[in-house]
């Protein structure tokens, strides 16, 4: 992991509200074109992380280094978004063009080619023209992503893309993602409560668990003794179909 | 009846708040902040009734009195005991209270009944020309920076990641309604007021479909809803205000008919 100039650098760092500290001791970094999953239960401090990583939240104690301050595509959890505004899915996508023009800056034929294409590539081309709030929540997981891609990022920040969604709807933005990273080489960072979205996807991984941080490569994270050791229970890892899986509890044999 | 001058000047301010404020109304319901246009109409109505007491320019007071807590309401943290909208109602009910006791003790009941009431019959050049401006300046402001309005409204956290100051932009936003509602206030009264700042936005955005043709299709319903309470009110000899505020109530329950009416028809085709 040390080999890649890193694009984003914790070190040693406390993350709180007010001086109540919510993790500590925090190192980790991400390289270009690397997947890092964060997974943690609600409460853990997952969101805490997200927010020091967008610049929302400063650290009490330790370092955030940025190589250079990178265009970040952020796609936040789709219920934090009131979908009452009017919107077509379009215009969410062009939204994504607002920071790179500046505050008086017209939309041009460009920016429009941007956001459509966008769309199309996550498979949401054919609701442009339809408003948000009409969309199912998958087609709007794709837009928010869509809109993020509209912005041409150096990082993809998700949080919980897949929250709510359908096995098939959740597998589908898991490939996406993995397609955005493996082939068109964007870096990404997905914050996610269940470890089994990033188990196939996620270069390398940031598990916490009631104050406790597991970090490292796929590979060195996912061993049946630390994830056992971490979650205080049975941890069974299996390949079914050439894809881990992940077993908690149940008889041993 | 426009040939007469009184007419002529309270169509020309009555024009210009129906289309600052029915534009600003779209955010101000989008928000969920209706309660923000009630309060500041009701701050402004305050500046005016201590201008009177203390002998101060009436409209500049007012719009002082209206902005400063426009700054105050968009710059105040969500306090974590009790939802936003308490502290707005605070402001509303101490605001109505102070000015009353204000007008009490200063005015005489004409001048009191026009600031608490407003009448756009009884404006001066003075007034109409003010009003003009604030709506000329709100309009700009929005019309240049509409994209960012829209983004900081719709998503504030992901603009505020984009690095994109969601606070000072929300400062704007409030500014531009405590303005418009300040200078609306003093020839409409609080009521035309308010109903100018939420009507026409609920109306276009029960009648419509998108976000651009709300933006144009309520300060249309604004301005139709001004016009044609000053000419009914004048054939009918009633009171121009409570008028044109039944006409722009009436629209919202015929919007809301429309809009279920061409949801359904529209999944049929």
């Amino acid at each position: 992991m040390e080999h890649r100039h890193p694009l984003l650098r914790f070190d040693d760092v406390t993350l709180g509200y007010g001086e109540r500290p919510v993790l500590r001791g925090l190192s980790f970094h991400v390289c270009r074109g690397e997947f890092l999953g964060i997974v943690g239960p609600n409460g853990s401090g997952k969101t805490t992380i997200l927010r020091a990583i967008l610049g929302l939240l400063r650290p009490l104690a330790g370092t955030v280094t940025w190589a250079a301050r990178p265009v970040l595509g952020y796609v936040p959890q789709r219920e934090q978004i009131d979908t009452i505004m009017p919107v077509t899915a379009m215009e969410v996508a062009l939204m994504g063009r607002a920071p790179r023009l500046g505050p008086l800056a017209r939309l041009r034929a460009p920016d429009r080619e941007a956001a459509r294409h966008a769309l199309e590539r996550v498979g949401v081309g054919h609701v442009a023209r339809r408003l948000f709030r009409d969309l199912s929540g998958g087609q709007q997981q794709r837009v928010l992503l869509a809109r993020a891609l509209t912005s041409e990022p150096d990082l993809l920040v998700l949080d919980e893309p897949t929250n709510g969604m359908d096995l098939a709807s959740e597998h589908a933005i898991v490939e996406l993602l993995t397609e955005l990273n493996r082939e068109a080489g964007l870096t990404v960072m997905l914050v996610t409560h269940l470890l089994q979205i990033v188990l196939n996807t996620a270069s390398t991984i940031l598990l916490i668990e009631d104050g406790r941080v597991l970090y490292g490569e796929a590979d060195e994270v996912l061993q049946e003794d630390k994830l056992s050791e971490l979650y205080r229970t049975r941890v069974r890892l299996g390949t079914v179909a050439g894809r881990r899986t992940l077993v908690v509890g149940g008889s041993s044999g | 009846m426009f040939s007469l001058e009184f007419m002529r000047l309270a169509a020309v301010a009555g024009v210009a708040s129906a289309l600052a404020l029915s534009v600003l109304g779209v955010y101000v319901v989008l928000k969920r902040v209706v309660f923000v246009g009630l309060t500041l109409a009701n701050v402004a109505t305050l500046g005016a009734a201590l201008a009177l007491a203390l002998r101060l320019p009436l409209e500049l007071t007012a719009i002082v009195a209206s902005l400063g807590a426009a700054a105050a309401l968009a710059a105040a943290a969500t306090p974590r005991r009790v939802p936003v909208e308490s502290v707005i109602g605070w402001g509303f009910a101490a605001a109505s209270a102070v000015t009353v006791l204000i007008l009490a003790r200063t005015a005489a009941d004409a001048d009191a009944m026009r600031l608490l009431f407003g009448n756009v019959l009884a404006i001066s050049r003075f007034e109409a020309v003010l009003a003009a401006v604030v709506a000329v300046v709100v309009l700009a402001v929005h019309v240049a920076f509409a994209k960012r309005f829209v983004l900081v409204v719709f998503d504030p956290q992901t603009a505020r990641a984009a690095g994109i100051a969601t606070g000072a932009w929300t400062v704007l936003l409030y500014l531009t309604i405590g303005g418009a509602t300040a200078a609306a206030v003093h020839e409409t009264g609080a009521l035309l007021a308010f109903a100018l700042l939420v009507l026409p936005a609920t109306t276009a955005l029960l009648a419509t479909r998108g976000l651009k043709a709300a933006f144009l299709a309520a300060p249309t319903i604004a301005v139709a809803a001004v016009l044609g309470g000053l000419v009914l009110s004048f054939r009918w000899d009633l009171p121009t205000g409570p008028l044109t505020v039944a006409l722009l109530a009436a629209a919202v329950p015929l919007a809301a008919l429309f809009g279920r009416l061409r949801d359904r028809f529209g999944r049929r085709t």
